[in-house]
């Protein structure tokens, strides 16, 4: 017999489309993921149902995964009884603004590391490289203090202006101004344009993949700040989501099946964003080269 | 002119991160209930944290967590980066679901798990049960309640680090692996000896974000279990939250373990990016 | 006329003008004696001050809204309503107190932490402003050292059981008009039965529900001479304490509920809710909202007698800051949400318990929830004077209190018994007496 007739004979596949059988890796991978998706999705599908169980439902033992009745007063009481759509709002507001200047001033700070060479530039960007490590709660009260001593405490600027200067922003926009080619610069030079031209109708487009990534990450995590702006916003019309919710837990009686609804309706704009951006993510992060 | 272009970033770094570092520094040496009244009581907090026997047992409860977290995470999210690259059907599906939990607000999470890992009315052990496992208490059994934080933990960021290893994944040069592959290599051949070499700085990076991640955990885990059960699951940064925000407010005693926080994560980001310039040279 | 004399002329006849429309029993806001001065109206004009406020209950939070707004038409000032979680009531209040940002009135439960920032309100409102008050609720916003008084009782709170009325006629049990512990622990369990509930019994996770229990053995643990009693009353805490862990420990009242959140504060309201617990033992101020959330007929029962009957008294406060910079107007907006007819308003519609004397000798008439709050108040009397004695040390109440839930999470996770839960938190309040002394 042919080697082929052999093999064929020895394989234990009796396939009627005759497409080959999946191999043995095929086979772990796709259980791999599949299990990933599982442990990934259900807890959140679990949440999201949960967010239309009412009271008794939500004791109820063993737990039922479909409630019984549709509690849609969790999220009408949310609207109702709470200011949701100003929370909303607020998020909105806080969110973009903060990306655009987080955007704007990190990128000017990562040109000015990348192309330029100044005395103490080297010790300022270790500098801001050390700053990733220090968490909030370690100088919450003195920022908070120098907050307030500028008259920020209450305002929108408060809750935007302190956190601008992300180093992260800083290193990732630098990495991929360093591979525009100085040539480019020098030319621009010569013929004359000043130095932000340079900057804003040269560089800044040739590093979209690094902003987009910047603004990404921004986004996320302003959308889901909540420390800060708990110690900022002091007065009602401020809360954005995340203060909202906080300030829902942490009642002397806890409305949990609102908590259960307002999260969930905080978990669908950043979802959107994420299922229409996600292709650029990946795109970025690997464009920035994250070496 | 740079000096005009780094000024915005460095005027807000300073005002708001630099200062109050030195401040958070500064009232380290100083004892106070209100932050307004300070009186100085030089190292006595430092000596205070070291002689605390809480405190070693919220840096033991810190040192285990960030290392199986650490652990766990680099080595579960190349394996992810690798299947994920490799996949054909759907690629795009498994990434965006793998970057879900990152999006997910701490809050959020907390409650996620709270819920499920509940002991009685969660689902997680509701399915346990019906296939007999038991009904284990999660969130009220000290060694359990480590247990699910890494757990949570390491089902928060596995996607943020998986997605950048792809991005590593996508710098290696194709030739490189068909030219192995022509040469008769086997998948995990070409995985071990070509890929995962080449994925080494990337890897770094992952172990740092990881190792900073690891320490600064607090977010998900106060909502999860409050620090709970018993203080089993508090770490240094709730240690540093509590001194500040719960009655008995002690914020110099709260900066200063601040700053022994930050020497630490200093000293072992440090470490590991010098260990893995080390291999690099060799 | 000069002005002195004109503005005492003004307030001698706003005096006699409120004096008359107190005699007609007229309805309005404006009765009762507690009309601005021209002279105060002038200066208020278009001021306006920041209220730093935490509800309980949905309808006690309308009824401030309400109030404040015919507080801003009687006095043409504004009131800025900042409502803040539970949770965060003391922290936020810090940071801000810190950053030179304080509001100027704030409700509180643990006003003792705000002694040296208060306001003093005799300065404002008069010396026998204090009489206006019962004398117990007073004491915890009485300087320890000036004896002014810096702050206005709002609500008095008393602990006490509530029952799930369905449940208990489900299993046969009758709802109890005097009962104790062992009778109330075996009422629990029957009902637990019978009925196929989750547990016998819950109690909120806080030192000073604990403390009530204490209270009804007859066990305390300061005395109003700021002395440490609790080794004199060793065995007696020991038996209150037990009753409660055990059932934790036994998982007939929600142990995870106790164990598994850390320091952060639990209440198993909604366990009452679920109707998973037929006994839920906190206290009036879940009247407003088990009224409107509970599905099932629901009552308060008196506290069990052992030694001694009566609940553990608690409240909340309005105070003053002193850094505010409208003290005038801060001082008469306490008084004005104080006041009979405020007070009478806000207790009728968020089931309070009110601090006046002459609401408490008239009687507050509850529009529904009447037999409850008929039920706390009667145990309000019945509270033995020794309970108000920690009120003496009201900087360090809540150290004391959170100390005791912690020991208790240990008992109840088996680390440590009642016997040295007891021993701790002697050693605990020693310490902490201690710092009074610096």
């Amino acid at each position: 017999m042919s080697k082929l007739q052999e093999r064929a004979s020895a394989n234990k596949w009796s396939s009627i489309s005759g497409k080959k059988p999946p191999s043995v890796g095929t086979v772990l991978r796709t259980t791999f993921l599949l299990v990933m998706t599982f442990v990934i999705l259900a807890p959140v599908l679990w949440f999201v149902l949960s967010s239309f169980k009412d009271a008794t439902d939500l004791g109820a033992r063993p737990p039922k995964i479909l409630p019984t009745r549709w509690a849609f007063e969790n999220y009408t009481e949310a609207f109702q009884m709470y200011n949701y759509t100003r929370y909303f709002m607020n998020s909105v507001f806080v969110t973009s603004v903060a990306t655009v200047l987080t955007l704007l001033i990190n990128s000017m700070a990562a040109y000015a590391f990348a192309k330029y060479n100044f005395r103490g530039r080297d010790g300022l960007f270790v500098m801001t490289l050390a700053m990733i490590m220090i968490p909030l709660q370690v100088i919450l009260i003195p920022i908070y203090l120098v907050v307030s001593s500028l008259g920020l405490v209450n305002t929108y600027w408060g809750m935007i202006i302190p956190a601008a200067a992300t180093p992260t922003g800083v290193f990732i926009i630098r990495q991929y101004m360093l591979t525009i080619p100085d040539e480019l610069i020098e030319a621009a030079r010569i013929d004359g344009a000043g130095e932000f031209r340079i900057f804003a109708r040269i560089v800044l487009p040739l590093c979209r993949p690094a902003l987009a990534v910047v603004a990404i990450f921004s986004i996320l995590w302003r959308w889901n700040d909540f420390l800060w702006p708990l110690l900022i916003a002091q007065k009602e019309e401020l809360y954005t989501l995340p203060v909202a919710l906080a300030l829902l837990n942490g009642q002397l009686v806890v409305p949990y099946n609102i908590v259960l609804a307002m999260s969930v309706m905080s978990i669908i704009p950043v979802l959107f964003m994420f299922v229409f951006m996600q292709r650029q993510i990946v795109q970025g992060i690997a464009q920035t080269g994250i070496k | 002119m740079p000096y005009l272009f780094v000024a915005p970033n460095m005027f807000i770094f300073i005002t708001f991160i630099i200062w109050p570092a030195i401040r958070g520094f500064q009232i380290s040496f100083y004892d106070s209930i209100d932050g307004r009244t300070f009186t100085p009581v030089g190292t006595g907090n430092y000596r205070a944290i070291f002689g605390d026997p809480t405190v070693a047992e919220v840096a033991k409860n810190t040192a285990i967590y960030v290392i199986f977290y650490v652990i766990i995470s680099t080595i579960l999210s190349i394996a992810f980066a690798l299947i994920v690259n490799e996949q054909k059907f759907a690629k795009g599906f498994f990434r965006a679901i793998l970057f879900l939990p990152v999006m997910l607000s701490p809050i959020v999470v907390g409650l996620i798990w709270n819920d499920v890992l509940d002991r009685k009315v969660g689902p997680l052990n509701a399915l346990l049960e019906a296939i007999g496992g038991g009904s284990p208490g999660w969130l009220v059994e000290p060694k359990l309640g480590m247990i699910a934080v890494i757990f949570v933990g390491v089902w928060v960021h596995l996607g943020f680090y998986s997605i950048i290893l792809l991005a590593g994944l996508q710098g290696i040069d194709r030739s490189l692996l068909e030219a192995a592959a022509m040469d008769g290599a086997t998948r995990p051949q070409i995985i071990r000896t070509i890929i995962l070499p080449l994925l080494k700085p990337t890897t770094l990076v992952i172990l740092i974000l990881a190792t900073i991640h690891g320490f600064q955990s607090f977010d998900f885990i106060y909502t999860l279990t409050g620090g709970g059960p018993l203080g089993a699951t508090t770490l240094i940064v709730q240690y540093i939250y509590d001194r500040a925000f719960q009655t008995p407010i002690q914020y110099g005693l709260g900066s200063a373990a601040g700053v022994i926080l930050f020497m630490i994560i200093f000293a072992f980001t440090a470490l590991n990016f010098l260990l893995g310039r080390k291999r690099e040279a060799i | 006329m000069n002005k002195s004399l004109r503005s005492k002329i003004a307030i001698a006849a706003s005096l006699v003008l409120s004096a008359g429309l107190v005699a007609t029993g007229l309805p309005s806001a404006q009765a009762a004696g507690i009309q601005p001065t021209a002279a105060q109206l002038s200066a208020w004009k278009g001021k306006e001050i920041t209220y730093y406020f935490y509800n309980d209950s949905q309808a006690e939070l309308d009824t401030t809204k309400s109030q404040i707004a015919d507080f801003e038409k009687l006095t043409g000032a504004t009131v800025k309503l900042d409502v803040i979680p539970y949770t965060s009531l003391d922290t936020q209040l810090q940071a801000r107190l810190a950053g030179g940002n304080a509001p100027d009135v704030a409700r509180l439960n643990n006003p003792g932490l705000y002694i040296k920032d208060s306001l003093d309100l005799e300065k404002y409102l008069g010396r026998n402003y204090v009489k206006e008050f019962l004398k117990g609720s007073t004491l915890q916003v009485t300087h320890p050292t000036t004896k002014k008084l810096i702050g206005v009782p709002y609500d008095l709170t008393v602990n006490g059981p509530f029952i799930n009325v369905d449940l208990f006629k489900k299993a046969g049990v009758a709802v109890p008009t005097s009962w104790n512990w062992a009778q109330l622990v075996e009422a629990g369990k029957k009902v637990q039965k019978a009925t196929g509930s989750e547990y016998a019994f819950a109690i909120d996770k806080s030192g000073h529900r604990v403390s009530t229990v204490m209270s009804q053995f007859g066990a305390y643990m300061v005395d109003k001479n700021k002395k440490n009693v609790l080794p004199s009353s060793k065995t007696r805490a020991e038996k209150a304490i037990k009753i409660i862990t055990d059932l934790y420990k036994a998982d007939q009242a929600p142990r995870d509920l106790w164990i598994g959140t850390g320091t952060k504060y639990s209440s198993p309201t909604a366990i009452f809710l679920a109707q998973q617990t037929p006994i839920f033992f906190s206290g009036n101020w879940q009247v407003a909202s088990l009224n409107r959330d509970a599905k099932f007929d629901f009552a308060a029962v008196p506290n069990p007698k052992e030694l001694n009957g009566g609940g553990w008294p608690g409240g909340k406060f309005l105070i003053a800051f002193n850094a505010s910079k409208n003290p005038d107007l801060a001082a008469f907006f306490l008084r004005y949400l104080a006041d009979t007819e405020q007070m009478e308003q806000m207790d009728k519609n968020a089931f309070w318990l009110p601090t006046r004397v002459d609401l408490v000798s008239q009687g507050v008439k509850y529009a529904t929830r009447s037999a409850d709050m008929s039920v706390f108040q009667a145990d309000a009397a019945k509270t033995p004077a020794a309970a108000y004695g920690i009120q003496s040390v009201p900087t360090l109440t809540g150290k004391i209190y959170d100390k005791l839930r912690d020991l208790m999470t240990e008992a109840i996770a088996g680390k440590i018994t009642p016997k040295q839960i007891v021993e701790q938190q002697i050693a605990w309040i020693d310490t902490q007496l201690a710092t009074l002394k610096k």
